[in-house]
């Protein structure tokens, strides 16, 4: 035998969903439980049967464990205009180490389409992940904040919140001020706090947020940061000086920031700048 | 007059305990010895307080999965609560350390530590290297949590053994419904109410055979997850493509099963046979 039989091929390649067409969340309701809320975005002409099953599978890589989440046939979802009814977790997810896909198959359990692992957002408004490899940190927008970026530690992480006045989340991370000098500042806040305040911070997302900034300082660990910070030569403002220029001077921060600076409008020919000369 | 508490009933480890517990393994890890478990700390008020809330812990599990599912009952629908409780897997693990450390010749043998001793939950999310479902008495705790009944080929085995079968599919991360009730069906001898073809394959040069293991059968499974849903296909679908070169003898498991209507837990009777 120099060949073996898998199994029947029922369908010849099955239809990629595209990443822009399924957005992930995993939100916290207000009683503690985790829940994840699935949208499906401009897929109405979608080539799929309409009484095409669609699931929801949660590949929690840290648990070794795979769920999957019912969620009816696609004529259901579509009438339910692409939201899917929130899907309620045993546990939190690791952002990091989670995939979720979205699979639609028929009554046999052939796959029609699925998407390609979706990545998830860890909160709200969604994480700096995508642009710094920083998924332990949540975004978010406060239109009620007067600040227009300041670093907060919450019990469950840290978090930086934009103001009335900042870009749009989205557009954040396309904002060399914000990148520049509204991202660093808010870093500082959350180091400094972190460092001075006695508070226990002792959840996975806080252990990394001091393991980063242990590496940004270019120390071993986070011990080393808090003994750098009780030097008289350092200080607690030298110590947090280290965090802060280790994260500008990191490979993705460096790359964004001479991105964004191309495209910078700092006043030139057609500026204020020259108005003003 | 106050009541006895059972030796079954579970307690949680203080921080000396723990300390000597992991010690233990630490300093025994991978060694035939001697030394037995410090069960000297197992009942001592000192070393561990009562845990009321749970029910008893089974007193002499003789399988796999009679552990797994005491284990579960105790802990009364509670799994997800303490499933990051180092304190009470430790305990837990002590208690059953005269079943899941040794070695066939019955001796003192203790594997990785890490096999005894539970990470905490930092630890297990801040390092990928961690696979916690190998802890002898947490992973088959948690597998049957999962899946109840329908794991009990994978929980068949070697009490002191992880198995080869459920490292595979929890490594995988293929532990689904139909993917377990198709390794039933194939691999559980019903009437011995034991588990074949649970080894490790040997390395294979091209054009070779499998030796027809469950290793060997969740990567078929793999293969077959690229075009079905391995959570809406049926079990027969995925063992339809094995070849009787193979899995010949567990192919005649599997018909036979099917034949006496013998299935696994949760498979719904079928008209076709395999």
């Amino acid at each position: 035998m120099r060949f073996r039989s898998i199994a029947n091929v029922t369908l010849f390649g099955k239809l990629e969903i595209g990443d822009g067409n399924v957005r992930v969340e995993q939100k916290v309701s207000e009683r503690g439980m985790p829940y994840l809320t699935v949208t499906f975005v401009g897929m109405e002409d979608f080539p799929v049967s309409l009484d095409a099953s669609v699931d929801v599978i949660v590949k929690n890589n840290v648990l070794n464990e795979q769920t999957h989440h019912t969620v009816g046939s696609w004529e259901t979802v579509l009438k339910a205009g692409g939201d899917l009814k929130p899907i309620r977790l045993a546990r939190e997810l690791h952002p990091g180490r989670t995939e979720i896909i979205v699979q639609f198959s028929d009554e046999n359990g052939v796959i029609l389409a699925e998407t390609s692992g979706l990545r998830l957002s860890s909160d709200e408004d969604g994480d700096a992940g995508e642009g710094g490899g920083m998924s332990f940190i949540v975004f978010r927008r406060k239109e009620e904040q007067v600040f227009p970026i300041r670093g907060i530690l919450e019990p469950e992480g840290p978090v930086i919140e934009l103001g009335a006045y900042s870009p749009p989340l989205k557009a954040c991370e396309k904002d060399f001020g914000i990148v520049a000098f509204g991202l660093p500042s808010a870093i500082r806040q959350i180091v400094t706090s972190l460092i001075a305040d006695d508070a226990v911070l002792e959840t996975p997302r806080w252990d990394m947020m001091r393991s980063a900034a242990a590496k940004w300082a270019r120390c071993d660990d986070w011990k080393d940061v808090v003994d750098l910070s009780s030097q008289d030569r350092l200080g607690l403002n030298g110590a947090v000086d280290r965090v802060v220029e280790g994260f500008l001077k990191a490979g993705e921060v460096q790359k964004r920031l001479k991105d964004l600076a191309k495209d910078a409008d700092f006043g030139n020919e057609e500026g204020e700048c020259k108005d003003a000369a | 007059m106050q009541r006895e508490i059972s030796p079954f009933q579970p307690r949680r480890m203080t921080g000396k305990a723990l300390e000597r517990f992991d010690h233990y393994f630490i300093e025994n890890e991978k060694k035939v010895t001697s030394a037995p478990p410090p069960f000297e700390i197992l009942l001592d008020d000192e070393w561990s307080v009562p845990a009321p809330e749970f029910g008893l812990l089974p007193e002499n599990p003789q399988s796999k999965i009679e552990l797994a599912k005491g284990i579960n009952e105790a802990l009364k629908g509670r799994f997800d609560e303490v499933m990051h409780d180092i304190g009470l897997w430790s305990w837990i693990t002590l208690r059953y350390a005269d079943k899941v450390v040794r070695n066939a010749g019955g001796k003192w043998a203790p594997s990785s530590d890490v096999n005894y001793r539970l990470a905490s939950e930092h630890e297990l999310y801040k390092d990928s290297g961690i696979h916690q479902y190998r802890h002898r008495v947490w992973g088959p705790a948690y597998l049957y949590h999962l899946h109840g009944e329908a794991s009990r080929a994978l929980l068949s085995n070697d009490m002191t053994k992880l198995g080869e079968g459920f490292d595979a599919v929890m490594w995988y991360n293929v532990a689904t419904r139909p993917v377990l009730q198709a390794i039933d069906l194939l691999f559980f001898d019903g009437e011995a109410g034991k588990v074949e073809g649970d080894f490790r394959p040997p390395a294979r040069r091209p054009g070779e055979f499998r030796k027809g293991s469950i290793r060997e059968f969740v990567e078929h499974v793999r293969q077959v997850g690229y075009a079905y849903s391995l959570h809406r296909v049926s079990p027969l679908k995925l063992i339809e493509g094995l070849s009787e070169q193979e899995f010949g003898p567990y192919l005649r498991n599997a018909r036979k099963r099917l034949a006496n209507g013998n299935l696994p837990e949760g498979m719904v009777p079928v008209e076709t046979a395999a």
